[in-house]
């Protein structure tokens, strides 16, 4: 188990350097970079800069050199803690990313949270009665929470709350958004969280009640189930002892892959909901050429989702023997 | 209805089922699984229930622990369990109730024919056989798991206390059939339901599992009632047979009559049909024409009409006959479903 241990970790810091060189590469394909970006802006607004002066900004970020000599001094500079300049904001990259960190973790949290909650019960109540009236309103939902573009639910949910005279957008009231971490601002920030949450949750929470269905009524039939129930178990216990712990098994093996999406979060939701979240910021990044940025947050987005899957597999061995066995013998 | 099947004094009467019929409700019609089975299961009895597969012999097994699940239903009969001051019809418990779960695994017990599917992949042999000992013997820890390891020693299980933290995976098909042996009897039942126990198992771990059950059954003295399509089981472990085709039981009688003097045509051909070793070996085996129709709109006729070979035409399609006794010895214990023991008489 740990030597099986040491070598996933080992693979995985050579899948994170494979994909920080890739993702590197691919923000750098498009032509030209952020200093390019920046003189067009100057020309369109009309102010006068030169040529020397663009020089020089690309001279002091190292943008002249070539795309390896660039990767490797990005490259080193993060293994030294520093995670780069951002173009857009002027500012550390890690404090750009840092101040919305918080929050993202917070929204992405409490999505995920609510899509369990709510599609595991869901799931299980459709799975064991199956092609009841219930289970049957159950799935239409689903299917229009799947069908339903998250960006689009969120404009008609913004009217529905707007119109019901609720603040939409952004996390804050307009009064709270500069102040103080206080009671209130937190109290504020609880008013806010339900719209976001319930847009972003939609459609995972739809498609993880049709997968918790599928894989229940999977194992429903089973005859360990049959088994323990002739043992003269009880139900409900029966049930969540036996087919549901089974069925959990796909659920928790994906459950890794959501630790990248509780940072990147939903991008379009959050740009059109205005959220202060780490994934409209690196949406613009990647439309700006901010080269730091964007390779740091994307990199950041790839050790979690290697990280994720590798908790994912821990997980899974751990509630489920038979992957334990399969393992220690190859 | 033939009550009086059974010629063992009504003391010694563990089991009583009469007309059970236990029907499936499908959109193509109404399929009549079991239509009218009767049998006794006494004290320390080992019967067969034979029949090929669709004859409804599991779904009567089924019917027992009433562990049928929609769209199935038990929609006739009853199954009257004997205690020592009365009598409790299975068939009249909710199957989801308390009542019926006190019964499982206590009174009556089962084990299945696969192995490999009928125990939980993710609770480890132990977990598995003390919960049955939680819900029926004691509530007490360190004796329940003192019960469990006594009981995989019981069946045959070397090393019990490692086996106990053992998952199925890591065992053999032979010694997850003991493994759920010992769920089985762990509460001691009063009779052991046997769902084609060694039907996924190598010959030569058959022939163990079923001394293992006959043993067990001499010390529990519990009664076993054998859900099979093998001759050689019922042979080997059988005191009574009864022949199965189509819902209704066609033949019954003692083991050593119905092998030596069988009356069914169905029967007939069943023992034709087993394979046997010849000077030669080139002989085709012999089979049954046709194969068990489904049972949904059966015509009023005998249900084996249609592949047998002695068919009285004008007699056996337009009725269906009923269970009468075969030989003219009274008190012959060998019933029998056809008109051409009735014609005898």
């Amino acid at each position: 188990m740990y030597t099986y241990i040491i070598h996933r970790i080992l693979f995985m810091i050579v899948t994170v350097i494979i994909l920080s060189i890739l993702t590197f590469m691919i923000i750098q394909l498009p032509a030209g970079d952020f200093v390019t970006h920046l003189a067009a802006q100057f020309a369109r607004s009309g102010q006068s800069f030169d040529q020397a002066q663009l020089d020089i900004i690309r001279e002091q970020f190292g943008l002249n050199g070539t795309l390896v000599e660039q990767y490797l001094a990005w490259a080193g500079n993060v293994l030294q803690g520093d995670l780069g300049w951002s173009f857009q904001f002027t500012r550390p990259v890690s404090e750009v990313i840092g101040e919305r960190i918080g929050l993202t973790v917070v929204i992405s949290l409490s999505t995920l949270l609510f899509t369990y909650l709510l599609a595991i019960p869901i799931g299980v109540y459709s799975a064991t009665h199956q092609y009841s009236i219930g289970d049957n309103i159950v799935m239409f939902i689903g299917f229009i929470g799947l069908a339903i573009p998250s960006f689009l639910l969120a404009l008609i949910l913004m009217f529905v709350f707007l119109n019901a005279g609720f603040s939409v957008g952004g996390l804050f009231s307009p009064e709270y958004l500069r102040a103080e971490w206080g009671p209130g601002k937190i109290w504020d920030l609880m008013k806010h969280l339900p719209l976001p949450i319930i847009i972003i949750g939609t459609a995972g929470t739809a498609g993880l009640i049709r997968v918790m269905r599928a894989s229940l009524l999977d194992e429903i039939g089973k005859q360990y189930v049959i088994t323990a129930r002739a043992k003269g178990v009880h139900e409900t216990k029966l049930l969540y002892k036996y087919p549901v712990r089974v069925a959990l098994n796909p659920i928790a093996s994906t459950i890794g892959w959501e630790l990248p999406a509780i940072v990147s979060g939903g991008i379009i939701v959050e740009l059109v909901l205005n959220l202060p979240t780490t994934g409209p910021m690196l949406f613009n990044a990647l439309m700006n050429q901010d080269l730091f940025l964007a390779s740091s947050s994307l990199l950041f987005l790839n050790m979690l989702t290697v990280i994720g899957t590798f908790l994912s597999d821990i997980l899974l061995v751990t509630i489920d023997p038979r992957i334990r066995f399969t393992e220690q013998e190859g | 209805m033939n009550s009086e099947i059974n010629t063992a004094d009504s003391q010694d009467i563990l089991l009583e089922v009469k007309g059970l019929k236990t029907h499936f409700l499908l959109s193509e019609g109404v399929l009549k699984a079991v239509d009218g089975v009767d049998f006794t299961i006494s004290k320390g009895e080992s019967l067969g229930l034979i029949g090929e597969s669709g004859s409804g012999k599991s779904v009567t097994a089924m019917s027992l622990l009433s562990l049928i699940s929609s769209p199935g239903e038990i929609v006739g009969g009853s199954i009257n369990l004997h205690y020592d001051d009365e009598k409790i019809d299975i068939t009249s418990l909710n199957p989801s109730g308390k009542d019926i779960r006190k019964i499982r695994g206590n009174d009556l017990a089962m084990i299945f024919q696969e192995p490999m599917t009928s125990l939980s992949p993710v609770h480890t042999i132990g977990a598995q056989l003390e919960e049955a000992i939680f819900l029926h013997r004691t509530k007490n820890k360190s004796e329940a798991r003192v019960i469990a390891i006594d009981m995989l020693r019981c069946a045959g299980i070397a090393n019990p206390e490692q086996r106990f933290n053992a998952y199925p995976h890591q065992l053999s098909g032979g010694m997850r059939q003991r493994a759920m042996i010992a769920i089985a009897l762990s509460c001691q039942p009063k009779i052991l339901i046997a769902d084609e126990p060694t039907t996924a198992l190598d010959v030569t771990i058959q022939a163990q599992i079923l001394d293992l059950i006959k043993d067990l059954q001499a010390q529990f003295n519990m009664a076993v009632l054998y859900i099979t399509h093998d001759l050689g089981v019922i042979a080997e472990v059988c005191d009574n047979v009864a022949v199965m085709y189509l819902g209704k039981i066609v033949e019954y009688g003692a083991v050593r009559e119905i092998f030596k003097n069988p009356k069914h045509p169905y029967t007939i051909s069943l023992l034709k049909s087993r394979p046997r070793m010849t000077k030669r070996g080139t002989e085709r085996l012999a089979s049954i024409e046709g194969s068990i129709p489904i049972p949904i709109d059966l015509p009023f006729q005998c249900r084996f009409a249609d592949r047998c070979s002695e068919v009285m035409l004008g007699r056996c399609d337009i009725a269906e006959p009923e269970m009468s006794q075969a030989g003219n010895k009274p008190g012959n214990n060998h019933w029998v479903r056809c008109f051409l023991n009735e014609k005898l008489d």
